[in-house]
């Protein structure tokens, strides 16, 4: 399991979506969270995946409703989100 | 991706939904979200909804399709106005999205799934009319590859609406 700190998942969120980094959480939610629409949510995917050199499965894309979510599907792709 | 989704997604006409399945798109027009983004924002009674998909099995200038994933329902996306133009198939483009339970990529499945049938009948090139102020269906409409093409006055309903026309050519995107 490759270890990624936490800024980095945060840094592709606030980038792409053009949002402050320091209201990224768990709590930051599509449909809620600024910004975070279903075309930015395809441009976050691409990023991710290019950022981590994985593939998504569609089923993973359609869950990935919050940055908590994010971090567990990354898990499934053997990236652990760490703090810092 | 595009080719492993395709497999998943199922394109249903309105002409063979099953009861339950009509009885929900109904509710999805009706949705005030939904209403309020067409010309006609009036309720639909449920009879008026019956008559209208009984309607589709005659017409050959509109066609109305729900979009499932695998055992989702996740939106519509309907052809209106289909005519040939100089040898070439136009029509004009309507969609929306599960207004009860839109979740992120359904906007995109349902892109695919209008892409797919637009492909499949033939259609050269696609018309939308979106509001101006409707930023989210512009935005949505350029990320499925249509470009604006102004702001102009429709006719529909009996009433005059400025609308932004926005056009996505087929045969363009084939060379892309």
């Amino acid at each position: 399991m490759k270890e990624v700190k936490e800024d980095v998942l945060k840094d592709i969120f606030a980038r792409t979506l053009n949002v402050e980094k320091e209201i990224i959480n768990d709590d930051f939610k599509y449909g809620e969270a600024p910004n975070w629409d279903s075309v930015n949510h395809m441009s976050l995917v691409a990023e991710i995946e290019n950022e981590f050199g994985i593939s998504l499965e569609m089923d993973d894309i359609i869950d990935m409703s919050s940055f908590k979510k994010a971090k567990e599907i990354l898990e499934k792709y053997g990236i652990k989100i760490v703090e810092g | 991706m595009k080719n492993k989704v395709l497999k998943y997604l199922k394109i249903i006409p309105f002409e063979n939904l099953k009861e339950e399945e009509k009885k929900l798109v109904w509710r999805w027009r009706n949705n005030e979200k939904i209403r309020n983004l067409f010309f006609n924002p009036n309720f639909i009674p449920y009879e008026d909804h019956i008559k209208f998909i009984k309607s589709l099995k005659s017409s050959k200038n509109k066609k109305y399709f729900l979009v499932k994933y695998k055992d989702e329902y996740i939106g519509v996306f309907n052809f209106t106005n289909i005519k040939n133009e100089n040898n070439k198939k136009l029509a004009e483009l309507g969609t929306y999205i599960n207004p009860e339970n839109s979740k992120p990529a359904y906007a995109y499945l349902v892109g695919l799934a209008m892409k797919q049938k637009a492909r499949e009948l033939g259609i050269a090139k696609l018309i939308a009319y979106v509001f101006p102020n409707n930023q989210a269906a512009i935005k949505y409409n350029k990320f499925l590859g249509f470009k604006e093409k102004g702001i102009i006055q429709l006719k529909k309903y009996n009433k005059n609406f400025e609308v932004l026309k926005m056009e996505l050519n087929f045969e363009e995107e084939n060379l892309k």
